[in-house]
C-alpha cells in the first residue's frame, strides 16, 4: 500500500503547486503575457479542444512513429552486432557520431528538404532514440546468465538457438530501460523539430503563440505536453510489468 | 556409458599460464555412480567441465564410448547440472522441463514426458507456475526433472545441492538416488561435502591441490540407504579425510 | 511465451497510432496551373499574406486558373533559399533584406510587386519614460533586431548622436523587453508591437524612421529570375489575383480578417490582425502607385534605400535594375 501512498502524495504536491501558482499570479498582478494563471491556461484549453486534440494527434504521431523506428533500427543492429561481433567497433563509432550531431542543427536542414510534412520529423525522433535503444540492447543481448550459456552450450545450440531462445529474452527489460528513455525523447524531438518548421503539431502551436506573445495558448500545449510524457512512461512501465514479468522493478 | 580418460592435462592461458590440472588417467564403466572430492580450486569443476565439452582440454584426450565428447553431447546424451538450476525465468515449471526437447530431436529416443518428469520429483502442480514462485531445493527438482526428460546416459553434477540448506540437501539426496537408480545412467558427481559423497557414491575419486591429479579412488560397497553413525560409514570418513588432508601424495591405484 | 504476447500487443498499438508517411495524392487535372507561395513568416495579417488569402478564399486564383499552394515559413530564411532554387514561385520579403541578399550571397531574386511603399520599421518608448525626441535617446539602451540596422544610425546621424552616445541591444521579437525595462527604446514594426503594447494598458512615443527623412520600403512579393524568365505569364495571373485580394481587403476588413484567422489559428487575436491590416494599407498607396496602380516600383525608390544600405551598412554594390521589375505588373493589367 505503499505505492497507493506515494501516487497521493504525488498529486497532492501537484495541486498544491498549481494553488501556489494561481496565488502568486492573483497577489503580485502579474500580467498574463509574463504568465498566465493556471485557471486561464485550463480554460483556454477547455475553449480549443478541437485544435488541441489535432496538433496532439500529428505530435504524437510523428514522436510514436519516430520512436517505433528508431527502437527498429537500434534493435535491429544489436541483434546484428551480436550474431556478427566483428562488426561492433565499426558500427558503434558510427552510431556515436550520430549521436554527437546536435539534431537542433539538423532539423532545419531537413526541413529544407524534405518540407513541412511529417518526415523530418520521424527522421529526427527517430534519430535521437535509436542510439540508447542500441546501447541498452546490445548490452542486453550479452548479459547472459552463465549457467544458463553452459547448459545450452551442453546441449551444442548453435548461435541461433542462443540467440533466439535465451539472447532476446534476456535482452528484454534492456529494451524497456531503453524505452522510458527513449520515449520522453521522441516526444520532445517531435516538438523541437516542429519548431523549425511545421505545418502542424502541439510544437507549431506552441511557436505561433509565443510569437503572439499567446501565454495562456503556450503553457495550455505545454501543459498536455507534459501529462502525455507522462501517461506515455507511466504505460510503458506497465507494458514493461507484463512483459517482462520475471524482473523485478528497481522502482515503480 | 564408458569413460577413458588419458593424460588429461588443461592449463588457462594468461599473463601467467595456470595448469589447472595435471596429468589424468581413468576409466569409468556404464552405470557408475562417481563422486570427485578434493579442495576448493582443485580442478574438479575443470574436470567436469572438460569432459561436459565445455572446454576444450590442453592435452590428453576424453572418450565416451569410444567417442569424442563433441559427438556424444551433440547426441543430447549428456545432461549438465550445476549450482544455479539455470532456469529460465520467462518459462513457466512445464515450459522450462521441456526445454530440452526444443532444439534438434536427440538421436536416440526421447527420455520422459515433461509430464512424468515433475510427477518423478514430485512438482506436478507446479505447471504453470513461474521459476522465482519456487524455492531453491523445488528449483534443483525442476532441473532434475529437465534431465530426467533427455535420455542422457552421463549425468555431470558440478555441486548441485551445495547452495541448499542442510535439510533440503538430505532430502534431494535421497530422491536423487531413487530418480538414479531405475535408469543407471553413468553420473560424476562434484562435491566439496564428504559425506553426501559417500551417501551417494560407489566410487569416490580423490583429487590433490591445484594443479589437480588423482590421489585416491576408493569403491564403496555400503548397502544403500547408508546412515553416518555406522562404523564402516566413519572408517571410510576417517580415510578420505587422511587422503585429502596429505593431499599432493598420490596412492597406488 | 506470455511476455512475447505482451510485447506484440503493445506493438500493435504503437503501430495503430503511426501515421502514414504520405497522403495519396489524387491525379492532377490538367486544366489549373500549380504555384506553391510561402509567406515570408507565419501567418498573420501582413498585406501581401492577405491578398494571397483572400485570393486563395474568394477565389481569385480559381479564376485565373490556378492552384495555389499556400506555405509559411518558420522565419528562418527558409523561403529565400527555397524560392531561389525553384521550389517555391512566389514569396514575400523586406525590400532591405531582399537587397542585402542579393548583394550578398547573391541570391537570384527579384520583386516584382512592392506592396509596401513605406517600411514599418519604427522605435518605440513608453510614454511614461519620458523620452520625447531622438535627441532624448542620449544614455539610453537602444534594441535592434538583426544586425543593426541602418535606419537606426540615419535616426541617430539626423538627431545629431553619435553611436557612442548610446547604447545598442541585440534583441529579438519581445516587447516585453519594453515594458518590464529591459530596453529603453525598442524597434518594432508599426503595424505590429504597439497592438500588443497598448493592449497591456501602455502608452507609447514613437519615432519614425521615414519622419526623418530616411528612406525605407516595406514587403514586396518576390521571385527568382529563372521563375520570372521561364513563367512570367502564370507569375501575372497569380499578381493579379494577389492585387485583387488587396484590394478586396481594403474594401472589406472585416472578412479579410476573418479569413486571415482561418490561416492563423485561434492562437491569434482577430482584433491585432485587424490593426496590422489597417496600419499596412496606410503604406499600400504613393505617389508612384497612384498612377500605375498598387505594387508599382521606381528606380528611385530602390536606389534611395540601396545607397543608405551601401552608406551605412557597408553592403557590397548592386545592380538596383537586377533587384526589381514591373513587368510582371504591367502584363497583370
Amino acid at each position: 500500500m505503499n505505492n497507493r501512498h506515494s501516487e497521493i502524495a504525488a498529486w497532492v504536491m501537484i495541486l498544491v503547486f498549481l494553488v501556489l501558482w494561481e496565488l502568486g499570479v492573483r497577489v503580485f498582478h502579474i500580467p498574463p503575457y509574463l504568465l498566465p494563471a493556471p485557471s486561464v491556461v485550463l480554460q483556454t484549453l477547455i475553449a480549443n479542444p478541437s485544435v488541441y486534440a489535432r496538433a496532439t494527434f500529428i505530435t504524437m504521431g510523428e514522436a510514436l512513429t519516430g520512436l517505433f523506428l528508431g527502437v527498429l533500427a537500434g534493435a535491429v543492429l544489436a541483434a546484428f552486432l551480436t550474431l556478427f561481433p566483428g562488426l561492433e567497433n565499426g558500427v558503434m563509432t558510427l552510431a556515436i557520431l550520430v549521436k554527437s550531431t546536435p539534431l537542433v542543427a539538423v532539423a532545419p536542414l531537413l526541413t529544407l528538404w524534405l518540407g513541412f510534412g511529417v518526415l523530418p520529423k520521424i527522421i529526427i525522433t527517430g534519430l535521437l532514440t535509436f542510439f540508447p535503444v542500441l546501447v541498452n540492447i546490445l548490452s542486453g543481448l550479452h548479459q547472459i546468465d552463465p549457467a544458463l550459456m553452459d547448459l545450452f552450450q551442453s546441449w551444442r545450440a548453435n548461435r541461433w538457438e542462443i540467440f533466439w531462445h535465451l539472447r532476446l529474452p534476456s535482452a528484454l527489460p534492456y529494451l524497456f530501460a531503453a524505452l522510458k528513455i527513449s520515449a520522453p525523447l521522441a516526444l520532445i524531438g517531435a516538438v523541437v523539430a516542429e519548431w523549425t518548421g511545421a505545418s502542424g503539431g502541439l510544437g507549431k502551436t506552441m511557436w505561433m503563440a509565443y510569437t503572439n506573445l499567446n501565454l495562456p495558448f503556450l503553457f495550455a500545449a505545454i501543459l498536455i505536453l507534459a501529462a502525455i510524457g507522462a501517461f506515455l512512461y507511466r504505460f510503458l512501465v506497465w507494458v514493461e510489468k507484463q512483459t517482462v514479468f520475471w524482473v523485478q522493478p528497481l522502482q515503480e | 556409458m564408458e569413460i577413458k580418460i588419458n593424460n588429461l592435462q588443461h592449463s588457462f592461458p594468461g599473463k601467467s599460464e595456470r595448469e589447472a590440472l595435471a596429468e589424468i588417467n581413468c576409466q569409468i564403466k556404464p552405470g557408475q555412480f562417481v563422486a570427485i572430492v578434493g579442495p576448493s580450486g582443485c580442478g574438479k569443476s575443470t574436470f567436469l567441465r572438460l569432459i561436459a565439452n565445455l572446454l576444450e582440454p590442453s592435452g590428453g584426450e576424453i572418450l565416451l564410448d569410444g567417442k569424442a565428447p563433441v559427438e556424444i553431447a551433440a547426441q543430447r546424451r549428456i545432461a549438465w547440472m550445476s549450482q544455479s538450476p539455470a532456469l529460465l525465468p520467462w518459462l513457466t515449471v512445464g515450459e522450462n522441463v521441456a526445454l530440452a526437447q526444443r532444439f534438434r530431436p536427440p538421436v536416440s529416443q526421447p527420455g520422459l514426458s515433461a509430464e512424468e518428469a515433475l510427477c518423478r520429483v514430485g512438482l506436478r502442480d507446479d505447471l504453470d507456475a513461474y521459476p522465482s514462485m519456487l524455492s531453491g531445493g523445488m528449483q534443483q527438482r525442476l532441473a532434475l526433472a529437465r534431465i530426467l526428460t533427455m535420455d542422457a546416459d552421463l549425468w555431470l553434477m558440478d555441486e548441485p545441492f551445495s547452495a541448499l540448506d542442510e535439510l533440503t540437501r538430505e532430502r534431494l539426496t535421497i530422491e536423487l538416488l531413487e530418480l538414479w537408480r531405475p535408469l543407471q545412467p553413468t553420473v560424476l558427481w562434484v562435491t566439496h561435502h564428504i559425506y553426501e559423497a559417500i551417501r551417494l557414491a560407489d566410487r569416490i575419486l580423490v583429487m590433490s591441490p591445484a594443479p589437480g591429479r588423482l590421489v585416491g579412488d576408493i569403491q564403496v560397497d555400503l548397502p544403500y540407504p547408508r546412515n553416518e553413525p555406522a562404523p564402516a560409514f566413519q572408517s571410510l570418513l576417517l580415510d578420505l579425510r587422511a587422503m585429502l588432508g596429505q593431499g599432493s601424495k598420490q596412492l597406488a591405484l | 511465451m506470455r511476455g512475447y504476447r505482451s510485447l506484440l500487443i503493445f506493438l500493435m498499438v504503437v503501430l495503430s497510432s503511426c501515421r502514414p508517411l504520405g497522403s495519396f495524392e489524387n491525379p492532377l487535372s490538367v486544366d489549373p496551373y500549380e504555384l506553391t507561395f510561402m509567406a515570408g513568416y507565419k501567418p498573420q495579417a501582413n498585406l501581401p499574406f492577405v491578398g494571397v488569402y483572400v485570393a486563395q478564399e474568394k477565389g481569385f486564383f480559381k479564376e485565373e486558373g490556378l492552384r495555389v499552394a499556400i506555405k509559411h515559413s518558420p522565419g528562418s530564411g527558409e523561403h529565400l533559399q527555397l524560392t531561389a532554387t525553384g521550389k517555391v514561385q512566389v514569396t514575400t520579403q523586406d525590400a532591405a533584406i531582399l537587397l542585402k541578399r542579393r548583394a550578398d550571397p547573391g541570391l537570384p531574386l527579384v520583386s516584382i510587386a512592392l506592396i509596401g511603399q513605406k517600411g514599418q520599421q519604427a522605435y518605440a518608448a513608453l510614454k511614461t519614460s519620458g523620452i520625447r525626441s531622438v535627441q532624448d535617446w542620449k544614455g539610453q539602451t537602444i534594441g535592434y533586431k538583426g544586425t543593426p540596422p541602418p535606419d537606426l544610425f540615419a535616426l541617430l546621424s539626423a538627431a545629431g548622436l553619435k553611436e557612442s552616445d548610446v547604447e545598442l541591444v541585440n534583441v529579438g521579437f519581445d516587447p516585453r523587453l519594453l515594458t518590464e525595462g529591459k530596453v529603453d527604446v525598442y524597434p518594432v514594426y508599426k503595424s505590429n508591437e504597439p497592438y500588443l503594447v497598448r493592449s497591456w494598458g501602455y502608452e507609447l512615443e514613437m519615432w519614425d524612421a521615414a519622419d526623418y527623412g530616411v528612406p525605407t520600403l516595406g514587403l514586396a512579393y518576390v521571385t527568382s529570375d529563372e521563375t520570372l524568365n521561364t513563367q512570367p505569364e502564370q507569375l501575372a495571373r497569380f499578381l493579379r489575383a494577389a492585387l485583387r485580394g488587396i484590394q478586396y481587403a481594403a474594401e472589406h476588413p472585416e472578412e479579410a480578417v476573418e479569413i486571415v484567422i482561418q490561416y492563423a489559428g485561434p492562437e491569434t487575436n482577430p482584433d491585432h490582425m485587424r490593426f496590422m491590416l489597417e496600419t499596412e494599407l496606410v503604406d499600400l498607396t504613393s505617389e508612384s502607385t497612384a498612377g500605375n496602380g498598387i505594387g508599382w516600383q521606381t528606380e528611385e525608390q530602390w536606389r534611395a534605400l540601396a545607397d543608405m544600405l551601401q552608406e551605412y551598412e557597408a553592403m557590397p554594390l548592386v545592380d538596383v535594375q537586377q533587384v526589381f521589375t514591373n513587368e510582371i505588373l504591367e502584363a497583370a493589367r
